[in-house]
């Protein structure tokens, strides 16, 4: 997909790097799924949700280019979830509402309504800084996705669940070349008793590539 | 006092421009250094609202910056041949009122991995509106390589240049598998 955009003369084209990098991270809206800290935080009629999200090869140091303000999304994925199937081809604020902020490489628990749910895609911010430029540098949308849906099956009775830790594959053109959901339930079960107790019980229902 | 703070200013913000604008990285190679690479593409964008491309960018990754492309006259026929080893591809295209930029991330069409110097042909595409009201480029089989190689030899950048030799052979190459 190609973004077309009117040249613009240099003061707007100033003015408009900075808007960018502003709606791009700045405006992003929160998140209704939100990291758990303790059980008691979990709404009524919702699940813990528990898995991993990984990159190979890693982000390399310095490949995200984030100015201190943007920290928060370093080696951050988004994870887009939705109710339905459908493709997602620019990270839209609406779609920004519904995702997990996880930390490549480590476990996320966070919160989610108890039903079946999606994920849509998956996406980086490599770029979110506040430049001056010249009036014919691009504006980039500065984010990177990683490309595949899922299907995550959530019971009703459900308390919490894994989904286990989806490994994406990039070439060098940050194109996703292959998708694994590995099951690590033993090793994600161990720290979800270590945080919550033994309360609860985490059921395993790994996301399920829905297409390549 | 004031005019000469406002002059200085204006100088001042004028070097910052110029320092910030350039965001080309070549080419600063001999054309005739023969671990080059030519790469050449083309696209049409009569369906687009400019009607010819004034210049086209290719982006190395891994790398800050640019490669810029020769753009043949009828601003279709995209080259360039000092290309170091190493995976490009193209990233944005300007017309002279429009720019159409390909997402920085995520692998496009035109993607190629350069491992030895040689000859790459990106493909042909024509540009396209989507339902969607969006935009992309779609490939063409026409013209083919062999057309794009023969016009490629008469571009002026090749006359005197190793290049008139490599894409003869090429030529005979392509000619030699019909």
């Amino acid at each position: 997909m190609i973004r077309v955009q009117h040249r613009l003369a240099p003061l707007c084209r100033l003015v408009w790097m900075g808007v960018a990098a502003l709606l791009l991270t700045a405006c992003v809206p929160t998140s209704r799924i939100q990291p758990l800290e303790k059980l008691a935080d979990l709404p009524s009629g919702e699940v813990v949700l528990v898995g991993r999200i990984e990159l190979d090869p890693p982000l390399r140091p310095g490949e995200q280019k984030l100015s201190p303000r943007y920290a928060e999304y370093d080696r951050l994925a988004m994870v887009i979830l939705g109710e339905e199937p459908r493709d997602v081809d620019r990270p839209a604020l609406g779609d920004m509402k519904q995702r997990i902020n996880a930390t490549f490489g480590e476990h996320f628990f966070v919160n989610h309504p108890s039903r079946p749910f999606y994920i849509l895609k998956t996406w980086v911010v490599m770029r979110a800084e506040i430049r001056v430029v010249s009036p014919n540098a691009r504006v980039d949308d500065g984010v990177a996705p990683l490309q595949g849906l899922f299907r995550v099956d959530v019971k009703p009775g459900d308390q919490a669940v894994y989904i286990g830790a989806i490994r994406y594959h990039r070439d060098e053109f940050f194109g996703t070349t292959r998708v694994v959901v590995r099951d690590d339930y033993a090793s994600a079960n161990a720290e979800f008793q270590r945080r919550f107790g033994r309360t609860m019980t985490l059921r395993k229902s790994l996301a399920v590539p829905v297409r390549p | 006092m004031n005019s000469l703070i406002r002059v200085f200013c204006v100088v001042w913000l004028s070097a910052l421009l110029a320092a910030c604008g350039s965001d080309g990285i070549g080419p600063k190679r001999d054309i005739n250094d023969p671990t080059n690479s030519l790469v050449f593409a083309y696209i049409d964008m009569t369906g687009a609202p400019s009607k010819k491309i004034y210049e086209a960018s290719l982006k190395p990754q891994g790398e800050e910056g640019y490669w810029h492309m020769t753009v043949s006259d009828d601003g279709r026929l995209l080259s360039q041949p000092v290309l170091p080893p190493g995976s490009y591809q193209i990233s944005r295209l300007a017309g002279p009122n429009h720019l159409y930029n390909f997402p920085l991330y995520g692998r496009n069409e035109t993607a190629v991995r350069i491992q030895q110097p040689g000859i790459y042909f990106l493909g042909a595409y024509r540009y396209v509106r989507l339902k969607s009201g969006q935009f992309d480029v779609e490939r063409v089989s026409s013209p083919s390589e062999l057309e794009l190689l023969q016009r490629l030899q008469k571009e002026d950048w090749v006359k005197g240049t190793q290049w008139e030799a490599r894409l003869r052979d090429r030529i005979a190459a392509l000619r030699g598998k019909r």
